[in-house]
């Protein structure tokens, strides 16, 4: 796909397509959203911690884990990209756009896990290093251990971060350019903190989906 | 009786044929002799036995033979230890006490036979190449006496001076209790009284366990040297052969470095090495501190990236960075398997 491509150059897939298919109001969900049930509270806060350790060592970016037990789920990938561009964080920072997040999905029915990421990560992150950090917990994800399944995969992306982050300071014109980006002028970044997250409303969808669960 | 008749007869016999075949006249019976031989009163060899003897051999007595006044008087044989020689010849006063040892082993009056010789200056030369104290074993008839003011002590601190780590032996072949040792003075600075003393005296016992001579020089000097190997024990920080001043067995040079390169006594007391050991030490805490450092600024450090803007994908307000999907249906296939390929959300459902 084209950087600029508005939609699929070969089907037009668009964020239309998925907003047909689980809803085009925005959902309000919090940061870590164990809608399976599979983690204890013990294990929540223990990975809450993780998160918050995680804003702070990045403090623009955000981290998000969805666990569900879909009945069906016709595609995660489509799923994962959907949510973070329709969630509303309840809980989370104006100054931390849903550009500058990282979904983690995981259905435990389905036993598939998947990650999403906001516009500003696209430089960083890929669909490699991505497996890379979901592949490394893959024996976890089979014990259903999932706090220690999350740590690792936490701990691996903020590895590919950090390098990101050093390519980043070398030469940012470079690698915001391989991913159709550019460096944002202070205007903009202001404007933008200015207008904060518009998205409120809780789409009837999600809520669908979640009373089947 | 008649056994003894019959026995007598063959003997006879026996000696007559022998003597025939080298035609030798040999002494003959006369019949008076035979009678009283056959009467029992005469018993060939009886005037050796005595003739108190002969009437307890014929009366079947058990009790202890004495032998007569004349037996009893006969000059035994000399004593070979009778002739020992209790003097050092002036010749070999050069050898034993003038001049540095040429081997570990002194023996020129060659009271060891050459193999013998060989065996134990092996022995004291592989004990050389893995102590730094050396043992210098003189060795002396069992009952020779040094000369007028030649003693061990003189004899270290002529040849083996201040410096250095050497122990000189004066062992007495046989007599391992008249053995004297003396230790250079930079090790008795170090090895109390107490331990050099037990040294000895367990040595001596180990040699007094055996009962030939050359043996006992073997015992001894295995034992002393293991007494030596703890009194190096002790010596760990003192500075070993660095000021040597004789090498008995000429080994050349580069042997000599090679043993010394080999050596981690040698190697752990050079203050190069020390030094050298010092400094990596002082690199590796360094470095060390260096990583945990940045370790722990890593840990506290915050990454913030530069801002980056472009054009909405696919009309997706906030994100369009779609990642892998992977399954863990499967415990047996690994992960990449497992891996959902392709973006399947580029395609319409």
């Amino acid at each position: 796909m084209h950087n600029a491509a508005t939609s699929c150059p070969h089907c037009g897939f668009t964020m239309a397509d998925v907003d047909a298919l689980f809803g085009n109001e925005d959902v309000v969900i919090k940061k870590l959203d164990d809608s399976a049930g599979v983690l204890r509270m013990r294990e929540r806060e223990a990975l809450r911690e993780l998160m918050a350790r995680f804003e702070s060592r990045f403090p623009q970016l955000f981290l998000s884990i969805y666990v569900a037990a879909f009945e069906e789920m016709p595609s995660l990938r489509q799923f994962g990209f959907w949510l973070l561009n329709r969630a509303d964080y309840s809980d989370g920072d104006v100054t931390r756009p849903n550009e500058n997040g990282i979904l983690l999905v995981v259905d435990v029915n389905g036993k598939a896990a998947t990650m999403t990421y906001g516009y500003s990560l696209m430089p960083y992150l890929d669909e490699d290093s991505t497996f890379d950090a979901l592949s490394a917990a893959h024996p976890y994800f089979l014990q259903r251990e999932y706090l220690k399944a999350f740590k690792i995969v936490i701990s691996r992306v903020e590895g590919t971060l950090r390098k990101g982050w050093r390519m980043a300071k070398k030469d940012p014109e470079s690698l915001f350019a391989a991913s159709g980006q550019r460096v944002r002028s202070v205007d903009s970044i202001l404007r933008r903190i200015r207008e904060g997250d518009q998205n409120s409303t809780q789409g009837p969808e999600v809520e669908e989906e979640k009373s089947k669960r | 009786m008649r056994f003894l008749k019959g026995v007598i007869l063959t003997l006879f016999v026996c000696f007559s044929l022998n003597a025939e075949e080298e035609q030798l006249v040999m002494p003959q019976w006369s019949d008076e002799e035979m009678e009283e031989l056959e009467g029992g009163a005469l018993v060939p060899g009886s005037s050796l036995m005595g003739s108190l003897a002969l009437e307890r051999l014929f009366e079947g007595n058990r009790e202890p033979i004495e032998f007569e006044k004349e037996l009893m008087n006969i000059p035994s044989e000399p004593h070979p230890e009778d002739e020992l020689p209790t003097t050092i010849d002036e010749s070999y006063f050069q050898v034993y006490f003038r001049q540095p040892p040429g081997s570990y082993l002194i023996d020129p009056q060659n009271i060891l036979t050459p193999q013998e010789k060989r065996e134990r200056e092996g022995f004291l030369t592989y004990h050389a190449r893995d102590s730094s104290i050396d043992i210098y074993l003189y060795l002396f008839d069992a009952k020779q006496e040094l000369p007028e003011g030649e003693t061990a002590e003189r004899v270290m601190s002529e040849h083996y001076g201040e410096s250095g780590h050497s122990l000189v032996v004066f062992y007495f072949l046989g007599i391992p209790e008249r053995t004297q040792i003396v230790m250079s003075p930079m090790i008795t600075e170090t090895i109390g009284l107490e331990m050099r003393k037990n040294a000895l005296i367990r040595s001596v016992e180990e040699a007094l366990d055996r009962s030939e001579a050359v043996a006992q020089i073997e015992s001894f000097s295995v034992q002393l040297s293991i007494r030596l190997y703890w009194m190096e024990k002790e010596l760990g920080h003192v500075e070993v052969r660095e000021a040597s001043v004789l090498h008995p067995l000429g080994v050349e040079e580069s042997e000599e470095a090679e043993d010394e390169a080999v050596s981690w006594n040698s190697l752990s007391n050079s203050p190069r090495v020390r030094l050298i050991g010092g400094g990596i030490g002082i690199l590796i805490v360094t470095v060390a501190s260096a990583l945990f450092g940045k370790w722990l600024a890593d840990r506290k450090r915050t990454y913030v990236f530069p801002e980056s803007e472009g054009n909405l994908l696919l009309e997706a307000p906030h994100a369009a960075g779609v990642g892998a999907v992977i399954a863990y249906t499967s415990a047996s296939s690994p992960p990449s398997v497992q891996r959902d390929e392709g973006s399947d959300y580029l395609q319409r459902m």
